[in-house]
């Protein structure tokens, strides 16, 4: 493939970016499990009516999903859903928590945030949402992420509800499950500044560490989102969806723009459409543009006014690059290690024990945080999840030479609280390990001295380090 | 199991809490209701009444029958006014429309979601026994303490 001329091509591209938070759902007190393990309790049928929005008429996506005809089957367990879902029962007041994280975020993103926030119901009548529309509300305006390559404006965040997940779909019907429909969702957009497909990588990327910065989004597969918007001169603009990771970004729109010069030389006019990111990084047409026609205003919840208090309740946020950077520059800590300790929401407790046990190595102690409960599933197939005072205790010993280093696996392994059990790894003092030795040398006088030794060692193991073992040993009979 | 909405028995000392103020109403709504039944228990130093609405908790705001006028007497005099529902196995709601909104924000109405009518009388006589600060049973009434609110509703609810 060419390499192409972004800038001669006209090319424009945005990002919008859907995370789900990890709190309650945002209409209602169902918990947000995502996947919902257990099985369906509740099943039943609707048709949707598309309905004219606030410009007086019916939105283009809506009349597309109408004309297919289709009946929406639901199906769905009380541990993730209730009558909200089921539109049996209107919604409660937006969750509170949820919309405190979008404020947040807001803040990180350098948004001016709306003073009062109106809820607006989006139609959307392809059975994703039982109501037929998606509730959305606009949280902030106007805000920007530094990059390597420049500013990008981040022009709108969106608090709003995720659709439900789809299960099964047939010539007549549509089969979805609700345990994903409701739970708090922010759509983040950015402005079409981006300016080449290796950018729209690095501000997914960028926006991606901010989000997770909050310690409040959920994790691991469909939990992030992203669409890309892309034009060039002549063309038109497409979204594409479904990205399955950052990595293939800038491959997929790539495809994209060759695809439209190829149409564009072919004289074939070129619709706004919704494509889909197929595996081989090519893309597929999933729907038409809507419209503007699909919004209006959710009467059901009341706006929520955006006081000074609830401003002030707001939590700042230290970002995850910025406490990397931190951990390199006070400890010398690798910057990939460092990485995975702010990803495992260790640092707090790193950098404690670092600042007061002094006498550790750093490195000892990154190694023993990331990979300490690895070793042990893989030498005793034990799993554990040690607590923060676990850590703390084990470092303090450590540090007061009471324990040996060999110790600390076996320690762990044993899978009990550590205050409760670490005196049976205490070192023994010299005197007394003196006295031991010789009692094992009188026992064993016909043992030859390498046999001796490894005898001491099996009976001293993680009471005296070995190399002090051998030394008195080789008093001991000389 | 039948349900899981119950308090776990506790060993201990059990403590009777016996204050309850017997001048605690509990009316139910009609259509064509006169607002002067509600002027009586005003009239007649009733502390709080408990209305049993209709459906989402509502009552008449509008014409003639309407309570407006009385429950914002009922409002300047600090007496509260609580809103469970004639229908069972729903919830009230104090914002889904704007008849529901004339009561829950101009009137001070006290909406107690799906807590039963019969429920909200003995613990409004149970929380004016013990206060008189409206904003302290208003509080009060709408914080579940022995699973008298539900903080979900399901379809198997119904007859369950």
């Amino acid at each position: 493939m060419a390499t192409l001329d972004y800038k001669n091509l006209g090319f424009k591209c945005g990002l919008e970016i859907h995370q789900q938070l990890d709190t309650p759902k945002l209409f209602c007190n169902c918990p947000s499990l995502v996947r919902d393990p257990n099985d369906p309790d509740t099943h039943f049928t609707r048709r949707l009516h598309p309905v004219i929005g606030e410009t007086g008429e019916i939105d283009v996506a809506a009349a597309h999903e109408f004309a297919k005809g289709k009946s929406f089957l639901y199906e769905a367990a009380h541990t993730s859903s209730c009558l909200i879902e089921m539109d049996e029962e209107p919604p409660f007041q937006v969750n509170k928590e949820a919309l405190q994280i979008a404020l947040q975020i807001a803040k990180l993103l350098n948004m001016q945030i709306i003073d009062e926030i109106q809820v607006m119901r989006k139609i959307v009548i392809d059975g994703s949402n039982v109501t037929g529309f998606q509730r959305t509300m606009l949280i902030g305006v106007g805000g920007y992420v530094d990059t390597p390559a420049g500013q990008v404006g981040i022009p709108t965040l969106l608090l709003e509800e995720e659709a439900a997940q789809k299960v099964d779909t047939a010539d007549d019907y549509v089969k979805y499950k609700l345990d994903r429909l409701g739970v708090a969702l922010v759509e983040i957009a950015t402005d079409a500044s981006i300016k080449d497909s290796e950018h729209a990588k690095e501000v997914a990327e960028k926006i991606g560490m901010i989000l997770r910065s909050t310690g409040k989004v959920k994790r691991g597969i469909g939990s992030i989102r992203q669409d890309v918007n892309i034009s060039i001169e002549k063309g038109a603009r497409t979204e594409i969806k479904g990205f399955q990771d950052l990595k293939s970004i800038p491959k997929v729109i790539n495809f994209e723009i060759n695809r439209q010069i190829d149409s564009i030389k072919k004289g074939e006019k070129i619709e706004k459409t919704v494509r889909k990111a197929e595996a081989d990084l090519t893309t597929s047409f999933l729907r038409p543009l809507p419209g503007a026609a699909r919004l209006y205003p959710e009467t059901d919840v009341l706006p929520v006014r955006i006081t000074k208090d609830l401003l002030e309740e707001i939590e700042g946020v230290e970002l995850i690059e910025d406490k990397v950077k931190d951990l390199v520059k006070k400890f010398g800590i690798q910057s990939d290690l460092a990485k995975n300790i702010v990803k495992e929401g260790k640092d707090k407790l790193l950098e404690q024990i670092l600042i007061t046990y002094k006498n550790l190595k750093s490195a000892f102690v990154v190694d023993t945080l990331l990979s300490a409960p690895k070793q042990v599933k893989k030498q005793y197939n034990v799993d554990i999840s040690p607590s923060e005072d676990d850590y703390k205790t084990i470092f303090d010993s450590l540090d007061k030479a009471k324990i040996a280093k060999e110790s600390v696996l076996e320690i762990l392994k044993e899978n009990k609280p550590v205050k409760d059990i670490i005196s049976q790894f205490e070192l023994m003092s010299d005197k007394d390990l003196k006295k031991k030795l010789k009692e094992i040398v009188a026992l064993n006088k016909d043992l030859p001295f390498n046999a001796l030794i490894g005898k001491a060692m099996e009976k001293l193991r993680g009471k005296a380090e070995g190399k002090k073992i051998v030394e008195i040993l080789k008093k001991l009979t000389a | 199991m039948l349900t899981d909405n119950f308090k776990e028995a506790k060993t201990g000392e059990t403590k009777l809490v016996t204050h309850f103020e017997p001048k605690t109403a509990l009316l139910y709504v009609y259509p064509g209701m006169d607002p002067d039944i509600i002027n009586y228990y005003l009239d007649n130093g009733y502390k709080g009444i408990v209305i049993a609405a209709t459906a989402l908790g509502h009552v008449a705001v509008n014409g003639d029958k309407s309570l407006m006028d009385v429950l914002k007497k009922a409002m300047d005099k600090k007496i509260p006014i609580v809103i469970a529902s004639q229908t069972l196995y729903g919830r009230t709601h104090p914002f889904v429309y704007s008849n529901l909104r004339k009561l829950s924000i101009e009137r001070n109405c006290i909406f107690v979601e799906d807590m039963l009518p019969e429920v909200a009388y003995i613990k409004l006589g149970w929380v004016l026994g013990k206060t008189n600060d409206i904003d302290e049973i208003k509080a009060i009434m709408q914080t579940n303490i022995a699973g008298e609110i539900t903080d979900r509703s399901f379809p198997k609810t119904f007859l369950a």
